[in-house]
């Protein structure tokens, strides 16, 4: 998966486990192979004292006291054994134990301190320029005269040694390394498989039409399980908002389809008609269609810009009875000979704190239609009363807008349906969108709407509209 | 009148301009903001009608400069639905109504007529509107040349409506209008005043609502 999340670039995680797994064995690695390191020192070391006990023991064994001194003699096995590794000199010295020496080589280093074993100890030493191990091993010769101590130190360089040392080690080492490189697949299969259910998410998405949203397929673990059910349901928002648009749209369509079809007619029927009288009554119906479809246009143009705006989520501070007061202007402004009366209440002692964040224009654009609503269907030289009052909706602040006509109102069961596109009751030449408008613009500010019978016979809208979040400067 | 319009839709500044002429009003026609702005700067008009999409330069650009000026003359904003913002709803930039496209011929002419009122109402010496003519100087109202004997109380009335027409005015507001501040106001004695200014005016264009909670409203009907 490509590109980048919110707050810096993308990360891998196959990269991050490989990562991860990678230092993890390093780790291991480290520690065993300093084991291992000891241990095959350990080895070959055992390995060459052997041979080296043995020859000790063999020239030891042959040194024997005469009336004449120390006979020696030296066994040419035991030095043969030591030819063994070829790499390597042999050096020995046959002393006495007043540090007198026999035969061989007379500068042959000591061990610095004497071993646990008075016997025998061996030592790593240095000697013409190299490292090399010696074994010293002592004996009572028994003798004509008083015993004599006897000491024989032989000395091995370590080439043979230190060759099978990095042999033992490398050779371990190359088992583990193997190992952890099996290891580091097994890793990568097993994040593959893991990962494996979101490629397929995204083969899913990739690969779909632009107009398919059905849910993803895919059976994931229980720990993407959570996201695939977010995908999906943000899939279903997606697909009901889109059904909604296409209703939108072909309601429109059929809607401005009929109103311009009928207005091409009665424009036929005028062009016909050869009494100018008649022909002029014909434009004067079509006149009136073009003002039919100019409102329904507007509506229409409305209730698309409120759905718009919705989405875009402003919240602006919104003071609801200056609202009203501008809605009413504009009203009254547009109906100078209605005999319709207005009343406002609200608590005196809220003025100027009646206030919601919330889209000034969608709000605007709601409460209009409300009023225009009411207007409308009140009694002719009827009273349209708007009140604010406050609410609690679940515990948060809220402003409540309630809008009451008295006309014959609408029965209970025919709610749901003035809230629907289009829907008119009493047809009186009206779109029947202004309370889809207002619903929408509610719904957008996470308010309810309701209907319920006024006092007077007629209906009541109630707009609750949760106050929110103000901040930024008044509308 | 002398208007200008600022239309870059021919078809339509055709038919506006042809209706005011026709109407008898004087109508110059400009379409390019940026030129509409140069004329302004040495022309007076009585109104302007203003659309926002414009090349050149746009309406709200044309509109501020002219504020800038301080050119106070009245602009009715002509705008597309998906162009109404809070820009206009709060009308600060200074537009003085609006009308959203597309609109009846006949809804413009009675806007237009009516912001002009509404500045005459504010400032000029003579109202006049229908039958009703106030001379500010005199202190006299007439309908239909018959002299409406008004009071002193009432024509502090007639003048704080003729000066905010198509807008709430609240009791207080009113109160604090016709009263002086030595005198106690008594919002009983605003509504008496309020019902025998309207009796007066009755068969005059001049209309006052009263919204209970709110206020009044003074509106001047078209003929």
């Amino acid at each position: 998966m490509h590109g980048t999340t919110k707050g810096g670039t993308a990360y891998s995680l196959r990269r991050r486990l490989m990562v991860a797994m990678m230092v993890g064995f390093i780790i291991i690695l480290s520690v065993v192979s300093v084991g291992l390191w000891g241990y095959a020192r350990n080895a070959a070391n055992s390995t060459y004292d052997l041979l080296l006990d043995g020859a000790s023991i063999a020239v030891l064994e042959r040194i024997s006291m005469t009336p004449e001194g120390v006979a020696i003699d030296f066994p040419p096995s035991a030095l043969e054994i030591l030819g063994l590794a070829r790499e390597d000199r042999v050096f020995y010295r046959i002393f006495t134990g007043n540090g007198q020496t026999l035969t061989g080589r007379s500068d042959l280093p000591l061990p610095r301190r004497g071993g646990k074993n008075p016997d025998s100890q061996f030592y790593d030493a240095d000697y013409s320029g190299e490292t090399v191990r010696f074994i010293l091993r002592g004996r009572q010769i028994p003798g004509p005269k008083a015993p004599q101590w006897i000491n024989v130190q032989i000395g091995q360089t370590r080439a043979a040694r230190d060759e099978m040392q990095r042999d033992l080690f490398s050779n371990g080492l190359l088992g583990l390394t193997a190992l952890a490189v099996i290891g580091l697949i097994f890793v990568r299969i097993g994040i593959n498989l893991a990962l494996r259910p979101l490629s397929g998410i995204e083969a899913d998405i990739r690969n779909r039409e632009p107009s398919d949203l059905a849910p993803l397929k895919a059976t994931p673990p229980r720990e993407v399980e959570s996201l695939i059910g977010t995908i999906n349901a943000f899939m279903r928002r997606l697909e009901t908002s889109k059904d909604n648009a296409q209703t939108f749209i072909a309601d429109v369509a059929h809607q401005l389809r009929t109103s311009l079809s009928s207005l091409r007619g009665q424009l036929e029927l005028a062009a016909e008609q050869k009494d100018p009288k008649l022909a002029a009554a014909r434009l004067e119906k079509a006149s009136d269609q073009v003002g039919r479809t100019i409102r329904l246009t507007n509506q229409l143009l409305s209730h698309a810009m409120v759905i718009h705006r919705a989405d875009s989520q402003l919240r602006d501070r919104v003071d609801i009875e200056a609202l009203v007061k501008t809605a009413l202007e504009e009203i009254i402004r547009d109906d100078v000979d209605s005999r319709m009366d207005y009343e406002f209440h609200m608590d005196e002692a809220r003025a100027g704190d009646m206030v919601v964040a919330g889209d000034a224009i969608a709000l605007r654009e709601a409460l209009r239609n409300v009023i225009d609503n009411a207007r409308k269907h009140g009694a002719s030289g009827g009273l349209v009363r708007i009140e604010l009052s406050d609410q609690l909706v679940a515990g948060n602040p809220a402003i409540a807008i309630a809008v009451e006509d008295n006309g014959p109102g609408v029965a209970p069961e025919e709610y749901d349906n003035v809230l629907k596109r289009f829907y008119t009751i009493g047809g009186k030449g009206e779109s029947g969108i202004g309370l889809a408008i207002v619903k929408a613009v509610v719904e957008g500010h996470e308010g309810t709407l309701s209907l319920s019978r006024a006092s007077g016979g007629g209906l009541r809208v109630q707009m609750v509209l949760p106050v929110g979040e103000i901040k930024g400067d008044q509308v | 009148m002398r208007m200008l319009l600022v239309e870059d839709n021919n078809d339509l500044a055709e038919m506006i301009v042809d209706r005011f002429r026709a109407d008898g009003h004087a109508m110059d026609h400009e379409v390019d903001g940026s030129q509409a702005e140069q004329l302004l700067r040495h022309s007076r008009f009585d109104i302007i009608i203003l659309d926002i999409n414009l090349p050149g330069m746009s309406g709200y650009d044309v509109l501020r400069t002219m504020r800038a000026r301080g050119d106070a003359t009245p602009v009715l904003v002509l705008t597309a639905r998906s162009e109404i913002d809070d820009r206009i709803i709060g009308l600060d930039t200074g537009a003085d109504d609006y009308l959203v496209k597309p609109f009846d011929y006949g809804e413009l002419a009675a806007r237009c007529r009516a912001l002009v009122r509404r500045r005459a109402g504010e400032a000029s010496n003579n109202f006049l509107c229908g039958n009703l003519q106030y001379d500010r100087g005199a202190k006299r109202a007439t309908v239909d040349g018959v002299d409406l004997e008004l009071r002193q109380r009432e024509i502090q009335l007639l003048e704080a409506f003729l000066g905010s027409l198509g807008k709430v005015l609240s009791k207080e507001e009113v109160a604090d209008k016709i009263y002086r501040f030595d005198e106690a106001p008594s919002l009983n004695a605003v509504e008496q005043a309020v019902t025998r200014l309207r009796r007066k005016l009755k068969g005059s264009p001049l209309t006052i609502r009263t919204i209970r909670g709110l206020g009044y409203i003074a509106n001047a009907r078209d003929d």
